[in-house]
């Protein structure tokens, strides 16, 4: 009881199947993760193992077919589009592979996006997060720039920004490097090194194993299940064999 | 040359390829184009073909072309004549190798003399002797008019037959020539066939049969207009002399009218009326296009349409402008690597340009299909009984075909550039960092339909002030009651009824109306209420002062007894005409409010007297016994002038007969009981028409309600194109943009931001719309003041109205595409591309 108290993210016995044309991919079968508050979770796993589509539905922009979860102590696996929209709004900060930034906003837009979503925060709150936000990254003197005026490995500091600057209870990155070379890499990652070293709770999907090593806890995914590292392993050979 | 075919080969398959696209556009460039074609078609039969004649080019209308159908008896008229008038002119001029003159009538019964033939009613021309000559019109069969068969009255019983009409009802025999036929029940010789083709000089009227002009009296009974220099019937058609210009030919033929004035011609007239016609100007204008009594009356009603329908063209264009817009960014792969194999940017431009021409094209012949059912409902609306030769000419074809060139041109070369604008090498790469790079393609595509917006406002707001225009001319006051009449015009002088002949008549018919089923109350007037007829005298009024003849003319009628409260129109003074105004008793007016302000300075004039500037009644002063409330008479836009009414029985001829018959049910099922009586009283009496007052009316607003439901039906079809502009490029923009969508989303956006975010800027393109069509709305309305009835041209109450309507629209424009981006799966940001 006490440990289900403590963990921010708790999910039971999930599983996540895709129905397209008559075919059924079971994405997730029976997965079971808790994440406590202040941790730093990696993922990852082989293409296709179901790492995304876990966190999507952490980030609640999926849900699942069937089994618990538990954010912040509130089930949270049954709710509607809007009710998901309002805590994706104030727990969850999304860093996207490909950015996701919006073409036409600019700097200061962009990170301001998530507060616009929030009913009654005045502006000059607004003002104060996102300085702080993008001062955490270090991007304050690119406000009036848009996105396209930026290099990569600046737009990705620009999107943690965003993911930070509604206070969320967890970051969630889905290949925050993918996208970046591996200078611009190694920089995102010892941001979000810092992050967590102040505080923040981080889910963090990777293929890279470098990058896995800043985490506390590596989480192996294959076929949909969580598996022990030496077990992914020997499925791993096991596979290419 | 290959080269292009190869181009329209290659356009045809990128037509065939986007079925879709290809239709949207060609709908959308027919409705254009049809539209366009449809009142071209009209605006052409009526304004610019010209007669099936030798040399059309050399013609001139002398006198006012307008006036075809119109005869005036009294003071001699410059702008119609007289047949002594038109001698003086034909003779003495010295500018026309020949002038010739003609007038219309409707109504000539015509027998064949066969039995199973029933009598037909045609409309002939009584022409001069030399009417075809001057034309340059050769017989298709037996001979034409010469001078020799237009010499005294009724001595040239001739007919010549119209072509149309020879193959019609005498299936195009030759032995119709020399055949006796009765017009009007006068025995007439066919002499001969006019050429084919060849329906008269009259647009909008066929003639079926022409007669000398000496033959006036058998065609138009009662009357003698030939000898009479107050009769004016004539319309003349000069061919000018090799070097002539008009306007030596206007000049050449005043100078000739006023030697006239001072000669012969002059001496036959009296004093007064030399002064009054001293001044007249006789105008010649260009003939070759014919004489027309609807050119006048449409001419600028069809270049307003034309123009109105020009917009909803150009409205059209940026649709299918907006089209090829999104399909470029779609293209932008192809043309890259077109561009880095190395074609040149001029030749792809030619190519793409094919494209966009050749769907004009398609677009033409769509719309020109539309257009032939389009010219149908047009001239059905504006109604009258006209046969404009509407087939299609030279013209109709270059312009359907110039229009859509330009059309295509229009529409297709700012999106074949900014396609070939393209940079090779970053569209060749793929994955964008951003959700959405938006560039200036957006910018000139929002710009556009703001634009868009824009015009479709002009056209709505002329829409709504022609429409309210309408709406106020039919709601205002007439001065009486028009619901419950019924109008009836009889021809009682061509039945031989003159003078105490037709007093007495129409007081019988009055009588026998009296008795009918339906009706409560009737009476007889000699012009009536809107039954085409007007007449004026010039009065002396003791007090009243003026040096020109002119300022003191008064309308008037002549009007049996209880005619204002049979009518409905209020007597607010004194009392109304009565049983007790007999031809025996004192001589009395009732005169109306106009007249009591401009000939009484407004003061009570019931007990003084007037008297008519005539001859004949220059010793009979006339006392008014009361004032009558003003009325309109004839036309929905008249100021209503100075009137007087005597008692139909104290004028000596009163001329013509209409009745007004009171009913107490609908007046549309009275009319037949009306006919039936006027004939059951007098058999042979002609009659001209029986109708309800407020059909009368309507019809003299034909023109008006054409044009205003007109302009109302292309205000929707402007509206419905900008909407269908907006609605796609905010679909095509939003279908871009999927992915901002989503990240929103993703960010914690709910359904109804993401609809409120896309709504607010198809309504931000609106504002930007009505920023620019407000004030062009308010300029452009101004060429419509002429139109207008009871309202301005900047009207705010119209322009508040189609704001609204305009943004209610597009809101649901906007609200379509909304609604599909509140569809998008958040999921979608976490998908890498
Ligand atoms: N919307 C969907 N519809 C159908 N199948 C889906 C959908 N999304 C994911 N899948 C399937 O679910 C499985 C897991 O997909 P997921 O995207 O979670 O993999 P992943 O571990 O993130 O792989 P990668 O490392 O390549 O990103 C895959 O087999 C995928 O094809
Ligand atoms: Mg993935």
């Amino acid at each position: 009881m006490t440990e289900t108290n403590q963990a921010l993210i708790q999910i039971t016995d999930m599983t996540k199947v895709f129905y397209t044309d008559e075919i059924e991919t079971h994405a997730l079968s029976g997965v079971h993760l808790s994440v406590n508050k202040g941790e730093y979770v990696a993922m990852s796993g082989p293409s296709g193992c179901g790492k995304s589509t876990l966190l999507s539905i952490i980030g609640l922009l999926d849900t699942p077919t069937a089994g618990r979860y538990f954010l912040n102590s509130k089930p949270v696996e049954n709710l509607d589009f809007a009710e998901r929209a309002r805590i994706r709004n104030q727990e969850i900060g999304f860093i996207f592979q490909s950015f996701n930034l919006i073409g036409d906003l600019t700097v200061y837009e962009n990170v301001e996006l998530p507060l616009t979503y929030r009913q009654r925060m005045p502006s000059v709150e607004h003002k104060k997060r996102v300085m702080e936000a993008l001062e955490r990254v270090g991007m304050a003197h690119r406000l009036k720039h848009y996105p396209s005026q930026l290099s990569g490995g600046q737009q990705q500091r620009v999107a943690v920004a965003r993911a930070l600057a509604g206070h969320p209870s967890i970051l969630l990155a889905d290949e925050p490097t993918g996208n970046l070379d591996s200078r611009n890499g190694e920089a995102v990652m010892e941001l979000l090194a810092n992050l967590h070293k102040d505080g923040a709770t981080i889910c963090m999907v990777t293929h890279d194993p470098r990058f896995a090593k800043h985490a506390q806890r590596e989480i192996h995914l294959f076929d949909g299940k969580v598996v022990a590292e030496e077990e992914l392993k020997k499925l791993l050979q096991e596979t290419s064999a | 040359m290959s080269g292009l075919l190869q181009d329209l080969r290659y356009a045809l398959r990128q037509l065939r390829k986007n079925a879709g696209f290809t239709a949207v556009a060609v709908i959308t460039l027919a409705l254009g184009i049809g539209a366009n074609t449809a009142i071209f078609t009209v605006v052409n039969a009526l304004l610019l073909k010209m007669l099936p004649v030798k040399d059309p080019q050399r013609l001139v209308a002398v006198g006012d072309p307008n006036d075809v159908n119109g005869d005036s008896s009294g003071t001699p008229q410059t702008d119609i004549f007289s047949y002594p008038l038109y001698k003086e002119l034909r003779d003495r001029n010295s500018v026309f190798s020949g002038l010739c003159a003609a007038a219309s009538d409707h109504h000539i019964e015509v027998d064949t003399g066969e039995e199973q033939s029933a009598n037909e009613k045609v409309t002939g021309r009584m022409a001069s002797g030399n009417y075809f000559s001057v034309l340059g019109i050769e017989p298709a069969i037996g001979r034409l008019f010469s001078s020799s068969d237009d010499t005294d009255e009724n001595a040239n019983p001739v007919v010549v037959l119209g072509y149309d009409y020879w193959q019609r009802k005498f299936a195009g025999s030759p032995a119709v020539v020399g055949k006796n036929i009765r017009l009007n029940g006068f025995p007439f010789t066919v002499i001969g066939v006019g050429a084919p083709g060849f329906e008269g000089d009259v647009v909008g009227e066929r003639m079926a049969l022409f007669v000398p002009l000496s033959m006036q009296p058998e065609i138009i009974r009662g009357r003698h207009w030939r000898n009479s220099p107050h009769d004016s019937w004539l319309l003349l058609i000069g061919r000018l002399k090799p070097g002539i210009s008009p306007v030596q030919a206007k000049a050449n033929l005043n100078l000739v009218f006023q030697q006239a004035l001072r000669g012969g011609y002059g001496a036959t007239l009296t004093a007064d009326d030399r002064r009054a016609i001293a001044n007249g100007h006789i105008t010649v204008s260009p003939g070759g296009g014919g004489l027309s009594e609807l050119r006048g009356d449409y001419r600028t009603s069809l270049l307003l349409l034309m123009g109105i329908v020009g917009l909803v063209l150009l409205i059209a264009c940026v649709n299918v402008a907006n089209l090829l817009f999104a399909r470029a960014s779609r293209r932008n792969r192809e043309i890259a690597i077109r561009l880095a194999i190395g074609a040149n940017r001029g030749r792809l431009l030619r190519q793409l340009l094919s494209e966009s021409i050749l769907l004009a094209l398609l677009g033409g012949v769509a719309g020109s299909l539309l257009a032939v059912s389009g010219v149908r409902l047009l001239v059905g609306m504006f109604g009258s009984g006209t046969v404009l030769p509407l087939a299609p000419d030279w013209r109709v074809f270059a312009f359907t075909t110039g229009v859509s060139l330009t059309t295509g041109i229009l529409f297709g070369l700012f999106p074949a550039l900014q396609t070939l604008r393209v940079h090779v090498s970053p569209a060749l790469k793929d994955g964008a960092r951003t959700t959405d790079e938006r560039n200036s393609r957006f910018g000139l595509g929002k710009g556009l339909i703001a634009g868009q917006i824009a015009l479709s406002l002009l056209v709505l707001f002329s829409a709504s002030l022609l429409l309210r225009s309408l709406q106020n001319l039919m709601k205002q006051d007439f001065g009486y009651d028009r619901s419950r009449l019924v109008i009836a015009r009889v021809d009682a002088v061509s039945a031989g009824y003159v003078g105490e002949k037709m007093k007495s008549l129409a007081e019988e018919l009055v009588a026998r109306l009296r008795n009918t089923p339906g009706v409560r109350a009737a009476t007889y007037s000699k012009n009536g209420l809107f039954a085409g007829s007007e007449s004026a005298e010039e009065i002396i009024v003791p007090g009243f002062n003026t040096d020109n003849a002119r300022d003191r003319v008064s309308r008037e009628d002549f009007v049996g007894p209880d005619y204002f409260r049979v009518v409905g129109m209020p007597i607010v003074a004194g009392r109304g005409i009565e049983v007790q105004d007999t031809e025996t008793s004192a001589r009395v007016a009732v005169v109306n409010e106009a007249m009591v302000k401009y000939f009484f300075a407004g003061k009570n004039p019931v007990g003084r007297q007037f008297t008519i500037d005539d001859p004949d009644w220059l010793d009979k002063p006339i006392t008014v016994v009361g004032v009558s409330h003003d009325a309109k008479t004839n036309h929905l836009r008249e100021q209503v002038k100075p009137r007087f009414y005597l008692p139909f029985q104290q004028v000596p001829d009163p001329y013509m007969i209409v009745l007004a018959a009171q009913v107490g049910g609908s007046p549309a099922g009275a009319v037949s009981n009306v006919l039936g009586q006027i004939k059951a009283t007098a058999p042979s009496l002609p009659i001209s028409f029986v109708d309800t007052l407020d059909q009368l009316v309507n019809d003299s607003a034909a023109t008006p309600a054409a044009v205003a439901k007109l302009s109302g039906f292309l205000a929707g079809l402007a509206l419905l194109l900008a909407c269908v502009g907006l609605y796609g490029v905010m679909s095509y923009n939003i279908a871009g943009r999927t992915r901002e969508v989503g990240v929103r989303m993703a960010l914690g956006a709910q359904r109804s931001d993401v609809m409120g975010m896309v709504v607010r800027e198809a309504m931000l393109l609106v504002i930007a719309g009505v920023f620019l069509g407000v004030p062009l709305a308010l300029l452009g309305s101004r060429v419509l003041t002429s139109f207008l009835f009871g309202l301005k041209s900047t009207d705010p109450l119209s322009l508040i109205m189609v704001l609204v309507l305009l943004t209610l629209v597009a809101a649901f424009a906007g609200f379509i595409p909304a609604r599909r981006a509140a569809k998008v799966d958040p999921m979608v940001a976490l998908r890498y591309e």
